[in-house]
């Protein structure tokens, strides 16, 4: 079953006069439990893509649905609960909130969902913290961290609300090589054990083995393999 | 706590910097607004209790035909209507439940004629010495001289008219029975040096209800000063009741008045030799009625039986002093139509609408320093909402990132308005607090002036800023009232910010 199916996606930014095609014509569907990869040039439209997925910007034209939800009609809110819900996001420069330590940051977007006990909050966060390793340092702040401990506190919070589908832009491009491959492999890891569904993009070749399918994107068009 | 406020009180310490400038203007607005409410209100209640205990009681009753309201500062120059029969409606008067004392009067705005020809007017007020000081507490200070005594005729000149007078005038008012003394004098006096020239009687110029004008000379027995508000109080000088209404001319509409109207009796006394000296040439340049005068010389009066004017009890104005914790308005009302009902000639005026200008002079005051108050507010408001979108702004990647995995907008506002209220919570708090104080130690300090102006803006002599609960209330809803109008911007801004705004774009 599709997770994300998008349709005839056309995105279109006008600058001044000129208008770009950011995404022209996009057909896609994401299979549940899949580790699927959007490997382009830089500015070949793969943030914008994944921004469209993520409910976070909208298409110029074309039909999104996510779980089987169109997500076309959907008001500020219920689009805002639909991420909370249903999708993790995964930042290239890692974004956690600056004013709170690892296990509150992985907290968050448990307390956001106004669903669980606090006990249930901190059990849950706790075990996702021993699945990305990052135990030793619950108590830190993010500025304490280094880089690659930040993105596994990032992984763990896209995924302790137990997401349909986890999307990261370029989750590894502010890491230096042999971190990032840690990353893709714990993310890869999580995958397999949790059969959570992951969407990443990257124009690193290196990276890319790990995927399991990839979408080539080019001047907004994608080149089925 | 709840997950907002955890991260809002964080933010404001990991933006030290910002909070404390934020909080520092909070603090100080607030100071700052603190301590004008408390003159605001201090000037309030410190008029009210200085003009109402030395000058002009709760309310006055004066003649129902009495048109003008302002009975103690009328401008016009119309003398008040004469109340001719106090004596018999003294027993109702007092009969009225919740009038606690009386003082009947005579209030009267008057010319003053002098030597050189320069009229001067002012307001004079005829009282029987002793009940007055009675009723108005001892409001006098004796500067030099003496008080009147019982029954005796003269005038009681205030200090600020004798620095009128010698302004008008260049001679210095001396009572009776003293000398001028050279060192106590101001510096303007000492200038004049040996040239300087005394007087120690005036004669004041009344205009009668029938618009006749009487001149009476007086004695000036002492030189005095209103406990309070001397400045503004002391455009009154005090004279007995008897020279009042001789000066008034109530005499005359009486019947037993006519007894009285012997002509050219004892014209000239004391300092005066004759007619001419005192209408001299200059005259002829002052207006109509003060010349008119000068043909009706032999009109000048002056009566010295005293026991007359008990009988003819005319007066123009009777102070009342109201039972404690009753209700100006309501019981103006309730007398108005108690006075109806029984058929009384008067009518009830607060002392607010009888002191007229002098209380529009205070409203004018508390006008600019609420406006003051207000550009204090507005400044603040600027300030703040400028320095919170700033940091909005700035933090535009963090609270994109908030609302790109689920934070609603509602939350972003709740954090922001958090992170303003507890500022102002803890440093529009101390401002309040720190303003308080300041006007205890003000008011512990008990500094006085002299200075007109400064008067009025301390309510009296003495500078006394007072703060009671509503007044701190009011502090605490101008205070909210900055909080929310300085983050309504800001916070639309922050909800302004899209899950588009966490991405990274090159
Ligand atoms: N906000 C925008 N305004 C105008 N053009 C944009 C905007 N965002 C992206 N683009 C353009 O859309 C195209 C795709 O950009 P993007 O999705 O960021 O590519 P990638 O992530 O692959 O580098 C680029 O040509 C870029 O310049
Ligand atoms: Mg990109």
């Amino acid at each position: 079953m599709a997770i994300v199916e998008l349709k005839n996606i056309n995105k279109d930014y006008y600058l001044g006069k000129t208008v770009v095609h950011a995404l022209k014509n996009i057909n896609l569907k994401i299979e549940k439990g899949s580790f699927s990869a959007i490997v382009g040039p830089s500015g070949s439209g793969k943030t914008t893509l994944l921004n469209v997925i993520g409910c976070i910007d909208k298409s110029s034209s074309g039909s999104v649905q996510i779980h089987g939800n169109q997500i076309d009609s959907l008001t500020d809110n219920q689009l805002t609960e639909l991420r909370l819900f249903n999708i993790g996001f995964i930042f290239q420069s890692f974004h956690l909130i600056p004013v709170l330590n690892v296990l509150e940051n992985i907290e968050f977007p448990l307390l956001l969902m106004n669903k669980y006990s606090k006990q249930e909050i901190r059990q849950k966060a706790l075990d996702m913290m021993k699945s990305v390793h990052i135990m030793d340092q619950k108590d830190h702040r993010p500025s304490e961290l280094s880089g690659g401990q930040r993105q596994r506190v990032a992984i763990a919070r896209a995924l302790v609300t137990d997401p349909e589908i986890v999307l990261a832009d370029e989750p590894t491009a502010n890491l230096d090589s042999e971190t990032g491959a840690i990353i893709l492999k714990l993310m890869k890891d999580l995958n397999k054990t949790r059969k959570t569904t992951f969407l990443f993009s990257t124009h690193d070749p290196e990276i890319l083995k790990y995927a399991d399918s990839s979408i080539t994107i080019r001047d907004g068009q994608i080149n089925a393999n | 706590m709840p997950i907002e406020l955890k991260i809002a009180w964080r933010n404001l310490y990991r933006h030290k910097g910002k909070s404390f400038v934020i909080g520092l203007i909070l603090c100080l607005g607030s100071f700052i607004m603190t301590i004008g409410n408390g003159v605001i209100n201090g000037l309030d209640t410190g008029l009210q209790k200085n003009i109402v205990n030395n000058f002009s009681g709760d309310l006055v009753l004066v003649s129902d035909k009495q048109i003008e309201k302002t009975v103690l500062a009328s401008m016009t120059g119309h003398t008040l209507k004469p109340i001719t029969n106090f004596t018999e409606l003294k027993p109702q008067i007092l009969n009225i439940p919740s009038i606690d004392k009386i003082l009947p009067a005579g209030a009267g705005y008057v010319w003053v004629l002098n030597e050189n020809g320069n009229p001067l007017d002012q307001y004079l007020l005829g009282v029987d010495i002793e009940s007055y000081l009675e009723f108005f507490n001892n409001n006098l200070i004796v500067e030099k001289g003496s008080l009147l005594k019982k029954n005796q005729r003269g005038v009681l000149v205030s200090t600020r008219m004798r620095d009128w007078y010698f302004d008008f005038t260049d001679s210095w008012t001396v009572p009776i029975n003293t000398s001028f003394d050279q060192e106590k004098a101001p510096e303007k006096v000492k200038k004049n040096g040996s040239s300087l020239q005394t007087k120690k009687s005036i004669v004041y110029m009344g205009l009668s209800s029938k618009n006749a004008s009487l001149d009476i000379l007086t004695d000036v027995i002492g030189i005095v000063k209103f406990k309070e508000l001397n400045s503004i109080l002391g455009f009154y000088c005090i004279v007995d009741m008897s020279s009042f209404r001789e000066c008034m001319g109530y005499f005359e509409s009486s019947d037993e008045a006519v007894h009285l109207s012997t002509k050219n009796q004892n014209l000239m006394t004391s300092s005066l030799d004759s007619i001419d000296t005192l209408f001299n040439d200059s005259f002829d340049t002052v207006n109509e009625s003060t010349t008119k005068i000068k043909n009706d010389l032999s009109d000048i009066k002056h009566i010295k039986t005293s026991q007359l004017d008990k009988k003819l009890g005319t007066y123009n104005i009777i102070f009342v002093k109201l039972k404690k914790d009753v209700n100006l308005n309501k019981t103006i009302t309730q007398i108005n139509n108690l006075l109806k009902e029984k058929n009384i000639p008067l009518q009830a005026i607060s002392w607010n609408d009888a002191i007229g200008m002098f209380g529009q002079i205070a409203m004018l005051m508390k006008g600019s320093l609420f406006l003051f108050v207000l550009f204090i507010f507005i400044v603040a408001i600027i300030i703040i909402m400028n320095t919170l979108s700033m940091a909005t702004m700035e933090r535009i990647p963090e609270i994109g990132m908030m609302r790109a995995i689920g934070t609603k907008k509602r939350f972003i506002q709740t954090m922001f308005l958090a992170e303003t209220s507890l500022l102002s919570f803890v440093f529009g708090g101390a401002g309040i607090i720190l303003g308080s104080i300041t006007i205890i130690g003000f008011k512990l300090l008990k500094l006085s002036t002299s200075h007109e102006m400064l008067q009025i803006l301390y309510g009296g002599d003495t500078f006394s800023p007072t703060l009671d609960f509503i007044s701190v209330g009011l502090c605490v809803l101008q205070l909210s009232l900055i909080v929310c109008l300085s983050s309504i911007y800001p916070i639309y801004l922050a909800r302004k910010i899209t899950p588009l705004d966490s991405v990274l774009r090159n």
